[in-house]
């Protein structure tokens, strides 16, 4: 069979650094094939590579036989090549119609024909097998998933051939991606060949057939999925074995710290109760909207609590704001990174002394030196890669700025560490060593309340479990009790 | 809640604009001036209220005077607005004070077009044949004035060729022109001999851009000059800003126009020698008189050449500083308890028939 | 399986409710107002009528072009500068025609021309700023400002040029005076440009890319549209309307003033947003930004006619503008 489209030889720098040291790259027509790799092994270089945004400092692209070489995104896009961003590219004021025809407006004399763009987005959404969204919806009233669509309908409108998922499950809940599958399947079958990139090996299984792995800007392997075991794969990954997922350090569970009695939010939670105790390690699964986050953000006072106690050690307060929680000893890291969890812009240093910045100061001035030496102490057990502490967070691998927020937390001395989704977007490695320090602190007593969304995780790192489910908690159960099944049947409201 | 929010606006608004009830007035005059903060278009305004008093004593006209100008006294375009607004919204007369004498031009023919008559005051218009008197202080008279006292002044210092600065205001201003011309011709005249150091710099619209113009210019003539001429407030209190803060208060002789608090003090320590007064409040109160007179089909004109009234100039020096005569151009306690003929007809009082 | 719907039920389309309620209070608000000082008559008559379309001929005319900059996700701060600029360049050109060859319609044709097209090249500069020299618009449009303003007063010679005695052609007089405002041309031409911004936003591509381009700037790139080639049109468009009433400008000012405009651009900013744009792009409407020049000539005229203290109309239109931004978010807050 010829290629669609095979990559020889890609080679691309920053500066100094390689991203990508000679890449080749086969895809086949009609098939769905995972990329997958660490963050910065040059997954997203290679697929900017693939899609436009970036041009290669040396290599070859053949697209059906033909040179291919785009010089940007438009021109990829008009040859079939499309990717849809983990950050999705939508414009919120517009419809989906308009989202979906942006560019490709079918028009006359600079007129919209506005007929006829409604009747393509509708067929293209109904292929999609979405065809309850309207095509005059405005597109900020669609979820994640409903944006998602409209993106790949854009893609689908450009007669695509090689469609390139970003990440696609990571802001979708398991149903949304389950329709995902489904929907990836049916581009294949018409014969669009679909490039996966993820993190969850567990989708590979369940949507890809074929799968590179990529590490430190080469392809160190590929295969048939099914064919490979995946303790292999992660092998690839790694680069070395890793013989334990999931790292355990043991430790002792103590008195409760954190106590909540029928706590209630604006709208979610509704009525939630649990006790979180010293050295304890708390899950909490659930899809994403069960109210989990805004469980977390009530607690820590970032939402309004209206109802319920929650009393943190010898405190007991409705109301506090997160400056109160921070001195009653919570920390937390935002699911939101980007948004919420770290300014992007400032240096590692003042990130992670953000919350805690009386610690470096003597009346009101910061001191540079007391600071540092606070800082590349927690810096350093958490193994964050960086050139050094003055360097933006931003310039960082997903990993690493995950790692910085949660270094906030030690730095800043928390006994409770409220975590929401701590690893998402994060690669294997950093995963392991986020799931250590987790482990670390919880032997020296504080205690953890983890929100996933990833149930591999829960079980591999939790103590206890419960689970939410449209602002309701399940009974706290330790974690041996619980099975995969059951904690699905109960997210899903089926149980 | 911003609905609420309305709601409530519209709850408290009335009592902010003060209720009143409906009047059955015969006129309604508005006065225009060039722009509202001045202290001068206060007394405007005051003389325009005291005539509309003293004609409801005399036989029960009410008139009713509407005081509505630009906020900024450059605002052009707000001036003509105003005008064409109050036009079109039932204004039996106008009194205004053109803030240039070419522009305004079309909207005062709108306004006598429409039949709203037009009295002007305070500076001229270029066109003739649209309004129907013109009431305003003879500027080129003030600035002969100012020579008088300023030569005189220097000849009993004993300097008979003086060395003068002229410090203009702003090109195009007519009303300023004019006291330039008055005093640049009466120096000429009464003293051969006087030197002009500079008579070509521009002080500009504020007390800010005048003491900028003015410092160079004294540091450069301040060891030479006698005597100094600015031809507004504006440009005299900057002048004397500027001598106070280079020591040489009291030893250049300043004249200045028109008046304000802080140039009276001057006026009071010594630093200004002296200054020229107008009167606004006549002007006022004659504009809305020649108004109503002109509304109940008197003929406020001798002929077409004798459409402009003067309201006269005074001297004001240390001297007569808080004398009676002084303190009616500018004090409203004192411009309250003149009397009607002497505002009508002028100090004279009225004329024989 | 059950998961979040993917659509609420959203309406379509529906009208910008935001500035119809400010309207509607404010239009309450002086006619409840003026019923108690007993003057309802003055301020309903159609003289008043007439003012109103006069007075607000000209903002209305610059928000329709602040509204497509504002769409675009940027801003115009020179537009109160080059009004200025066009009304002196315009007296220019025509006072050196007539110098040259007398009276003759040929002087109002050049010296319109020109000034519309300094209005168009002020916008065009504002422009390549933007696009080539990557700077904000807030300081690129700022930088116009000043050097508008500058250009203006130096080509007046920091005076106002009148035209000559008697030399004031017709067709000034015909669009300055408003007591025939209902076949003014200068109204006209506004309801015309109205229409023909409507249609632009609504039924061509690149209105289309225009709100594309406001909301969201790299997605737009992302799909092929031509950023920059947008917003140098959509800042020359400003400035062509922009130059279009600042010549309308020219005949109600009787003049070529470099003093004319000052702070018009915050009043014309002032009346899109209330009309339902957003500092932040991708909103609005020409229904709205209408609505909102109506809504601030009202509380203008309403404060000047009934001997309310001046002041009274900057506190009432800062509040309104505060009033009626929060509504819009407390809306939006609903449904989202």
């Amino acid at each position: 069979m010829t290629p669609r489209l095979r990559m020889t030889g890609i080679r691309k720098s920053y500066g100094s650094t390689a991203a990508l040291r000679g890449v080749d790259l086969e895809l086949r027509p009609g098939e769905v094939h995972a990329i997958v790799g660490e963050n910065g092994a040059g997954k997203s270089t290679l697929m900017k590579v693939l899609s436009g945004a970036e041009q290669p400092d040396s290599g070859t692209m053949e697209f059906d036989g033909a040179r291919f070489r785009p010089p940007g995104p438009h021109a990829a896009r008009d040859r079939g090549v499309a990717m849809i961003y983990q950050e999705l590219a939508i414009c919120p004021d517009l419809t989906v119609e308009a989202n979906v025809t942006l560019g490709q407006e079918c028009s006359g004399y600079g007129f919209l024909a506005a007929a006829t763009n409604c009747e393509r987005v509708a067929a293209a959404l109904a292929q999609l097998g979405h065809a309850e969204i309207r095509p005059d919806a405005p597109v900020s009233s669609l979820n994640p998933a409903g944006r998602q669509v409209v993106e790949i309908a854009r893609a689908l409108l450009s007669d695509v051939k090689v469609l390139v998922l970003d990440e696609p499950t990571s802001a979708l809940a398991q149903s949304d991606a389950k329709r995902l599958f489904e929907l990836i399947k049916s581009l294949k079958a018409k014969g669009v060949t679909v490039v996966y990139i993820s993190h969850f090996l567990e989708e590979l299984e369940a949507v890809a057939d074929r799968f590179t792995v990529l590490r430190d800007g080469l392809a160190v392997g590929s295969g048939r999925v099914g064919e490979v075991p995946r303790e292999r794969i992660v092998e690839m990954m790694v680069g070395r074995a890793v013989t334990e997922q999931y790292p355990r350090t043991p430790h002792a569970i103590g008195a409760p710290v954190l106590g909540l009695t029928e706590v209630c939010g604006k709208e979610m939670p509704n009525g939630v109760s649990l006790a979180l105790r010293s050295g304890e390690i708390l899950g909490v699964a659930g899809i994403v909207g069960s109210g989990r986050t805004e469980l977390l953000r009530a607690v820590y006072g970032l939402d309004p609590v209206r109802a319920g106690v929650v009393k943190v050690g010898v405190y007991s307060s409705e109301r506090a704001t997160p400056a109160d929680r921070i001195g009653q000893g919570i920390g937390m890291v935002s699911e939101d990174r980007k948004e919420e969890g770290l300014a992007l812009e400032l240096s590692i240093r003042d990130n992670v002394a953000l919350s805690r910045l009386g610690d470096g100061a003597t009346f009101g001035f910061l001191s540079r030196s007391r600071l540092r030496s606070a800082l590349s102490e927690v810096l350093t057990r958490f193994g964050v890669k960086f050139r050094d502490a003055d360097q933006a967070v931003g310039e960082l691998s997903g990993g690493n700025q995950q790692k910085v927020a949660i270094a906030r937390l030690f730095h800043q001395r928390a006994d409770v560490l409220l975590l929401d989704e701590p690893t998402k977007g994060v690669d294997v490695g950093s995963k392991a060593d986020i799931y250590q320090q987790i482990g670390e602190a919880a032997a020296s007593g504080k205690a953890v309340l983890i929100v996933s969304s990833y149930l591999p995780e829960l079980f591999g790192v939790c103590d206890t479990l419960a689970v939410m489910c449209r602002g309701k908690l399940s009974a706290v159960r330790p974690v041996s009790e619980w099975t995969p099944e059951q904690v699905i049947a109960v997210a899903t409201g089926s149980a | 809640m911003p609905r609420p929010l309305y709601f409530l606006l519209a709850a408290t608004l009335p009592f902010v604009f003060g209720c009143g009830g409906p009047s059955n007035e015969q006129f309604t005059i508005v006065v225009i001036p060039k722009g509202l903060t001045h202290e001068h278009w206060q007394s405007v305004h005051r003389g325009a209220l005291r005539c509309a008093a003293d004609l409801e004593a005399e036989d029960g006209t009410r008139v009713r005077i509407m005081f509505d100008g630009p906020l900024r006294e450059r605002d052009a375009m707000e001036q003509i607005r105003i005008v064409d607004r109050r036009v079109a919204t039932g204004a039996s007369g106008i009194v205004l004070a053109p803030q240039h004498s070419q522009t305004m031009t079309a909207c005062v023919k709108r306004a006598a077009d429409a039949g709203v008559p037009v009295v002007i005051i305070d500076s001229g218009i270029d066109d003739p044949n649209h309004f129907v008197k013109y009431v305003a202080t003879n500027n080129y008279n003030g600035g002969c004035l100012a020579a008088h006292h300023l030569i005189g002044e220097l000849k009993k210092q004993g300097k008979d060729k003086p060395k003068l600065i002229l410090f203009r205001y702003a090109v195009g201003s007519q009303a300023t022109e004019d006291r330039e011309r008055g005093f640049e011709k009466t120096v000429n005249d009464i003293c051969p001999g006087v030197v002009w150091l500079s008579t070509d710099k521009y002080a500009g619209a504020t007390r800010d851009s005048a003491m900028r113009e003015a410092g160079p210019m004294i540091l450069q003539y301040g060891k030479d000059v006698d005597g100094i001429f600015a031809p507004n407030e504006s440009s005299a209190s900057g002048t004397a800003d500027v001598l106070r803060s280079q020591g040489l208060n009291k030893k250049v002789v300043l004249m200045g126009f028109d008046a304000s608090k802080p140039l009276l003090q001057s006026i009071q320590e010594g630093d200004i020698i002296g200054s020229i007064l107008q009167d606004p409040y006549r002007m006022g109160y004659l504009s809305t008189w020649y108004c109503v007179q002109h509304l109940r089909g008197v003929n406020v004109n001798k002929s077409r050449t004798d459409m402009s009234e003067s309201t006269g100039e005074y001297l004001v020096t240390e001297k007569n500083l808080n004398a009676v005569s002084t303190l009616r151009l500018y004090d409203p306690a004192t411009q309250a308890t003149r009397t009607t003929d002497e505002l009508r007809y002028g100090p004279n009082g009225k004329p024989k028939p | 399986m059950s998961t979040s719907p993917p659509v609420p039920h959203a309406k379509p389309f529906s009208l910008p409710t935001g500035p119809w309620v400010g309207f509607i209070a404010v239009l309450v608000l002086f006619t409840a107002l003026i019923a108690i000082k007993g003057e309802l008559g003055t301020f309903l008559s159609l003289g008043n009528l007439r003012v109103l379309l006069h007075e607000g001929t000209v903002p209305a005319i610059v928000a329709l072009g602040m509204l497509l900059v504002l769409i675009s996700g940027g801003i115009d701060l020179s537009v109160g500068a080059t009004v200025a600029l066009v009304t002196v360049v315009t007296m220019r050109v025509y006072t050196a025609m007539y110098a040259a060859s007398g009276p003759s319609p040929t002087n109002s044709l050049v010296a319109v021309a020109a000034g519309v097209s300094i209005g168009g090249v002020c916008g065009l500069a504002n422009g390549l700023l933007v696009t080539k020299l990557q700077l904000p618009p807030f300081v690129a449009t700022l930088g116009m400002l000043g050097v508008s303003r500058g250009v203006a007063t130096w080509l007046a010679g920091r005076t106002v040029l009148p035209f000559k005695d008697g030399g004031t052609p017709e067709w000034v007089n015909t669009v300055a005076s408003s007591q025939t405002e209902f076949t003014n041309p200068g109204l006209w031409s506004l309801v015309l440009l109205a229409i023909l911004t409507a249609v632009l936003l609504r039924l061509t591509v690149f209105g289309r890319h225009l709100y594309a381009v406001g909301s969201n700037e790299a997605t737009a790139r992302l799909c092929g549209v031509n950023v920059t080639r947008t917003k140098l049109l959509v800042y020359t468009l400003a400035g062509l309307l922009t130059g279009w009433a600042g010549v309308i400008m020219f005949a109600h000012s009787n003049s070529g003033n470099p003093t004319l405009g000052e702070q018009l651009e915050l009043d014309v900013i002032t009346a899109v947003v209330i009309g339902g744009a957003s500092l932040s792009g991708g909103k609005g409407t020409v229904v709205g930004a209408m609505l909102g020049v109506l809504i601030l000539i009202l509380i203008k005229n309403g404060v000047s006619l009934f001997n309310v203290p001046v002041e009274m109309q900057y506190i009432l239109i800062g509040a309104l503008l505060i009033a009626n931004v929060s509504l819009n978010r407390w809306r939006q807050g609903k449904v989202s």
